[in-house]
């Protein structure tokens, strides 16, 4: 059974007789429907940019080329994701849409966080203040103008034409109470959020931003990055301890 | 007491949360909340809080030779432990090996070696998740020359060696018993009812030779007529309309659930003549 839904090798089923050819049939086309099915589902705006053609012929390759293995079929996207270089190779903008919408499908599940919120910042002591990146939350270097693509396509806009870089932009990914979504961002945030990847002392982030900026700019910079995160909620707060009483 | 419920999708979550709709409990399909967070698995609690949930599965792969998923079997005892479910449930079917899932329910021989291996799996899973488990007859496209019983007699043995309950699916037995050629209502007045906890009651389509577990149509005469002889012999039972696809508004539903509840009650005045 496994080898004629990895297959549909047609001796299979002459080795077994006609009489099981239909339901052998029913068996082959529920796998390859559902699992195309999946990759529609996970990735609509490369559908979009593709063309539904291109996008089929593309999931059915991967189709044939990888079963899924995991118990839940959430995991089969990425698969796709990691082989997309395979089947269209160099095509940046592609590539860039896959890993994001894989990016924003992971979000959507991901662990719950409570994200930093402007309300907490009287009462947090800072010099104690661990951050980390909130629901979801990840990093990818974008090599093309996939993103603004994504954004069209998602206002049911026409795209722009696709553009590859030749400096690369990060884009972060999240999940701000229950919606996946993505910003770009600034070098010395990128540098940050890498970092949060693991809890990062907010004591840390401001060593860091005075050594490029010097203390004041580094101040101003430190205040207007950290309203930036807690008006977006792309930020959690990993560590903190309360400020000790008088 | 028998329950009357509904298969929870996701276009009726606004309505159960927001209604005051008369249901006994909705199931829902495990592995969508098998997940750490995000809205799927609150919108799940905060159905909860309304009513009772039953968690139905379909990637439990009991029948596997390969051996019990015990990863995915703690994944659904934590689902469990959060949710504290009417019922928990899966198919009698294999679904994947290593290397390979099929995310399909796949056909089994009847035979005592199978019989040997899934009773194993039950005890392994009845004890890692902390409860019985039931299973639910699976759709069939096809039979194995091998079988050396029929499914009920398979249903029946494994209930006796390993204390799981039963699920009996109507429409699966109808879809089957076509397909493979047997008489629905033969076999329906042979399965173990008294070992079913509950029933799923839903449509299908006609394919191109065979009859597809859709899911996607209203449930026709024929499953009805074999649901209400079923009511005739089942203790108490949880009965839902099961609905994946082609989804019609909740209200369309919630008429299929009056319509097995008057025919729940026809059963019941049958048995109290006969």
């Amino acid at each position: 059974m496994r080898e004629w839904l990895e297959t549909g090798d047609p001796d299979i089923t002459n080795r077994l007789g006609d009489s099981v050819r239909p339901g052998l049939d029913v068996y082959l086309n529920n796998y390859r429907t559902q699992l195309l099915t999946c990759l529609e589902h996970a990735f609509p705006r490369t559908l979009a940019l593709l063309g539904r053609d291109q996008f089929h012929t593309a999931a059915r390759c991967h189709i044939m080329a990888q079963p899924p293995t995991a118990w839940t079929l959430d995991a089969y996207p990425a698969s796709f994701a990691a082989e997309v270089g395979t089947l269209f190779p160099g095509d940046v903008a592609t590539h860039d849409m896959v890993r994001l919408e894989l990016a924003l499908g992971n979000a959507q599940t991901a662990a719950d966080r409570l994200p930093l919120t402007r309300a907490m910042f009287v009462d947090l002591d800072w010099e104690h203040v661990a951050l980390t990146h909130a629901s979801g939350g990840q990093i990818l270097r974008h090599f093309s103008n996939a993103a603004e693509i994504w954004s069209a396509l998602s206002r049911a806009e026409s795209p722009p034409v696709a553009k590859t870089f030749q400096v690369p932009i990060d884009i972060l990914v999240w999940r701000s109470t229950w919606v996946p979504c993505f910003r770009t961002l600034d070098p010395d945030e990128a540098e940050l959020f890498v970092q949060m990847t693991n809890p990062l002392a907010f004591t840390d982030i401001c060593m860091q931003l005075e050594q490029k900026l010097g203390e004041q700019a580094a101040l101003e910079r430190a205040g207007l990055l950290l309203a930036r995160w807690a008006d977006d909620e792309a930020v959690s707060i990993a560590a903190t301890s309360l400020p000790s009483q008088p | 007491m028998t329950l009357f419920g509904l298969g929870l999708r996701k276009p009726h979550y606004e309505d159960v949360l927001s209604g005051n709709m008369k249901l006994d409990f909705v199931e829902v399909i495990s592995e969508n909340f098998m997940f750490p967070g995000g809205r799927p698995l609150a919108d799940l609690l905060a159905v909860r809080a309304k009513c009772p949930v039953a968690l139905h599965g379909v990637s439990m792969s009991i029948g596997s030779a390969s051996g019990l998923d015990h990863d995915y079997v703690h994944r659904l005892r934590a689902l469990v432990d959060v949710v504290d479910p009417l019922f928990v449930s899966d198919h009698l079917c294999w679904t994947r090996v290593p290397g390979f899932s099929s995310h399909d329910l796949l056909p089994l021989p009847y035979t005592q070696e199978v019989l040997d291996i899934v009773a194993n799996h039950v005890h392994a899973a009845q004890e890692i998740v902390g409860r019985q488990i039931l299973l639910e007859n699976p759709s069939a496209y096809l039979s194995f020359s091998q079988s050396e019983m029929p499914e009920w007699e398979f249903l029946s043995v494994l209930c006796e060696q390993t204390g799981c309950g039963l699920l009996l699916d109507v429409n699966n037995v109808y879809v089957s018993a076509r397909n493979l050629g047997f008489d629905p209502a033969t076999y329906i007045a042979r399965f173990p009812l008294d070992h079913v906890r509950q029933i799923h009651i839903a449509g299908h389509s006609q394919g191109e030779d065979l009859l597809i577990d859709t899911h996607d149509q209203t449930v026709c005469d024929e499953v009805w007529d074999l649901f209400e002889t079923a009511m005739t012999r089942a203790g108490p039972v949880a009965v839902m309309i099961e609905r994946d696809d082609n989804i019609p508004p909740i209200g369309d539903l919630l008429d299929e659930l009056a319509t097995a509840r008057a025919r729940a009650e026809a059963a019941t005045k049958r048995r109290s003549q006969s």
